[in-house]
């Protein structure tokens, strides 16, 4: 009768959150209104080319609206570093502006909730060689790589023209270039704007300056009756001392004031593999056609937990044993699945947000657990983390996992040369990376058993060594600094840009997901690369071990990146001592921070201080 | 619970034609036997495979839909959830030929589609190895 009243009691509040979250979402009136404020903003700079893309919170595309549909001009990617084409995505002139803005519009939606509202702007402000972008000596952003996540490639994202559940795909990841924000609706979260008018796919050298930047000021025009509360914008948000920056202008910059104009229906193109021509109306979030909704299977007790839906009431990544290792080989089971999940969640309710208003709140993260192949055991969240983590938390548990194999030297090396675009752009074989590893950190490095966090791997994919001593020289996982910018990062890109581009046409992501690496041999394939989702290089995850063997990952994205870490290593620990089945992090002689690299030891995870809320506990890592 | 499938939205059903002109093979790293419209996959999905002298213990049939919901195929073409345990997969039962090929015939199958790309993947074991090869329907 109990377990009966509190399914009755699940089932009524998520009806309550489903009813609530019904009325936040965008309509068709709502998307010709923001397309018009944009257009007469645009208007008014002759931006008379200018696209402009709305999304909703899951990334469906509901509209795309070229001022001149006939003659969508091209956009060149560009760090304005000055690096020359054959670097990465950096220098390509492209036809692919509608892309460029969705990806925009994407970035608003989906790194902002209810508790932060962040842009693309901020994007490019957490992504860069320091943070501050530019402040010699300053440890790079905190989400240095979160650009190359949501990736068309991926196995996780949902994808398609149709309206539906999310996560969608995003076509060129996050973006860095100023102009895509987020729209709210009551506080909500319903979605996001993207901008391109000015034709430059680039990001913001410097913070210490306030641009006039053309894709950012249409973007405010077409954002106004959609902005987000005063209090959660990213400007009054901290993270290590220093405000975030939201945008550079605001509505008193605005050349036509806030004004509508005509809009043609006839304008709102169609983008392959993202949307039809016209515009639609956008899902609410929590619902489950959204693809995201609270759980009835997953508990964590006194809190929701929300999980990716399919559509029909099914959770789509509920808790399963491990594929690879079988459990009876040492692999998870369901419960131990279960645990490490619900336990992590725990940590996260506990913890005191960094990037969240208003002070006091809990961290909002997704988490994710792999098995030692990559399959994925489960994902679940907290009910606003925002959605840019579902993807990045899976990638980071992927990439703990493949970097601890003893494997990882041999498989990259396996990934040969590409000759992207003949005659302008080669990436190399991955196997250079992997023998600049062994000459920076030993002959064994990658082939070792090594236990690397998320963050021991991203200490070497930064383009100064120790992180942000200037005049040092690059990770061995990162390219040179001189031709090094987020469009040219190393490993991480080269891993996945031939699956970039070749998606550029809008086609379907491949059924084993990103990357050349090796498929899961738990069963025939298509089965998950290794790193189906992509590489992620900025903390929050960590290598789960049965003993000394490696059988899985756990990764935590949402909210900062010492949060994120406690709750991966925490949650596994507290897991660990739950189970008493021998489940738990890495011994600590097997994991990376025993490595000594050019004088320094790696890093393994950070845990803040003073983390909990209702708690003066410090420390709270040491010795676990 | 044999048909048994997510939300039924629309139906596919794959009726007897030869979707490859030629025999293809398999192999233990999955071949990619193409991609296919949805529309096109209301016509066939029968399979010659050129076993080059393997001689299968069993022969499988599996789908993965976008919802992440994988199915195997049960030897009178009933769909049931699947684990993606290989331990799990159950054989189907399809005979060699008699000039060394193996047809796979996924006649009058029910399988959902409303989660769009379906990913059948067939295969079959050969001592302890699997080979296998998928088509993607759109």
């Amino acid at each position: 009768m109990l377990h009966r009243s509190l399914q009755i009691g699940l089932i009524t509040t998520a009806l309550m959150w489903a009813n609530l979250a019904h009325s936040q979402s965008l309509t068709v009136d709502d998307v010709d209104q923001i397309i018009s404020q944009a257009v007469a903003e645009a208007s008014a700079h002759v931006a008379d080319d200018a696209v402009i893309a709305v999304v909703d919170r899951m990334g469906n595309v509901l509209g795309v609206y070229a001022m001149n549909p006939t003659a969508v001009p091209d956009v060149t990617i560009s760090s304005g570093r000055g690096i020359p084409v054959g670097n990465g995505l950096e220098g390509l002139t492209l036809a692919i502006t509608p892309l460029a803005t969705i990806s925009k519009a994407i970035t608003g939606a989906y790194l902002s909730s209810s508790g932060n509202a962040f842009t693309s702007r901020t994007a490019s402000q957490i992504v860069q060689e320091h943070f501050n972008p530019g402040e010699r000596g300053q440890p790079a952003g905190p989400l240095f790589g979160v650009q190359f996540s949501q990736l068309p490639c991926s196995d996780m994202a949902r994808f398609g023209e149709d309206i539906g559940g999310g996560p969608r795909r995003s076509p060129l990841g996050l973006s860095a270039d100023p102009g895509g924000l987020p729209l709210y609706k009551s506080g909500q979260v319903v979605g996001g704007v993207g901008v391109l008018a000015d034709g430059v796919y680039g990001l913001d050298l410097s913070v210490a300056d306030f641009d006039r930047d053309l894709d950012e000021m249409i973007a405010i025009a077409a954002q106004q009756g959609f902005e987000p509360p005063e209090d959660i914008k990213g400007h009054r948000i901290t993270v290590e001392g220093k405000l975030f920056r939201y945008a550079d202008v605001d509505g008193s910059f605005l050349r036509a004031g806030g004004a509508t104009a005509a809009i043609d229906p006839a304008n709102y193109i169609a983008v392959a593999g993202y949307t039809p021509a016209g515009r639609r109306s956008g899902l609410a979030y929590g619902s489950d056609a959204s693809g995201i909704t609270l759980s009835v299977d997953v508990t964590v007790p006194g809190s929701d937990v929300f999980v990716l839906s399919d559509g029909t009431g099914n959770n789509r990544y509920a808790p399963r044993a491990s594929l690879a290792p079988a459990p009876v080989a040492g692999g998870l089971t369901s419960e131990e699945v279960r645990t490490l999940l619900t336990q992590a969640l725990a940590v996260a309710y506990r913890a005191r947000a960094q990037i969240r208003r208003p002070l006091g709140s809990h961290a909002q993260v997704s988490v994710s657990i792999v098995d030692a192949e990559a399959n994925i055991l489960a994902i679940a969240r907290t009910p606003d983390a925002p959605i840019f983590g579902t993807d990045v938390s899976l990638q980071k548990a992927r990439t703990a996992t493949f970097a601890s194999r003893s494997t990882t030297a041999e498989e990259l090396s396996n990934v040969a040369e590409v000759e992207l675009l003949p005659g302008v752009l080669t990436i190399p074989p991955l196997s250079t990376y992997v023998e600049a590893v062994q000459t920076f950190v030993g002959p064994t490095a990658l082939a070792d058993g090594t236990a690397f966090a998320d963050r021991s791997g991203g200490n070497l994919s930064r383009p100064f060594y120790p992180d942000g001593i200037n005049g040092n020289s690059n990770g061995p996982l990162s390219v040179p600094f001189e031709v090094w910018s987020p469009f040219n990062v190393g490993l991480q890109l080269d891993l996945v840009l031939p699956d970039i581009v070749a998606r550029l046409d809008g086609s379907p992501p491949p059924p084993q997901g990103c990357s050349a690496l090796p498929q899961s041999s738990a069963a025939p394939g298509p089965m998950p690369t290794r790193l189906a989702n992509g590489l992620q290089i900025f903390p929050g995850s960590v290598p789960v071990f049965r003993g000394d063997m490696l059988i899985g990952g756990i990764g935590v994205s949402g909210d900062g990146i010492d949060q994120d870490d406690m709750i991966s290593f925490l949650g596994l620990h507290n897991a660990g001592e739950v189970l008493d089945t021998g489940v738990g992090n890495a011994p600590p002689e097997l994991r990376a921070d025993n490595l000594v690299v050019g004088g320094v030891n790696l890093r393994f995870v950070n845990c803040p201080f003073s983390p909990f809320l209702n708690s003066r506990e410090q420390g709270v890592c040491a010795g676990k | 619970m044999i048909n048994r499938v997510l939300g039924v939205v629309a139906v596919l059903l794959l009726t007897t034609q030869q979707a490859y002109a030629d025999p293809v093979m398999l192999t233990q790293s999955g071949t990619f036997l193409g991609r296919m419209p949805a529309g096109d996959a209301d016509s066939p999905l029968r399979v010659t495979v050129d076993l080059d002298g393997d001689i299968p213990v069993a022969t499988y049939a599996m789908a993965r839909f976008q919802n992440n919901a994988p199915q195997l195929r049960m030897p009178g073409g009933g769909w049931l959830p699947w684990t993606e345990n290989r331990a799990d997969l159950v054989d189907n039962g399809f005979q060699t030929n008699d000039d060394g090929t193996l047809t796979f015939e996924l006649i009058d199958d029910d399988l959902s589609i409303s989660f769009r790309p379906v990913v059948i993947t067939i295969a079959y074991s050969v001592g302890d190895d699997f080979k296998s090869g998928y088509v993607v329907i759109d």
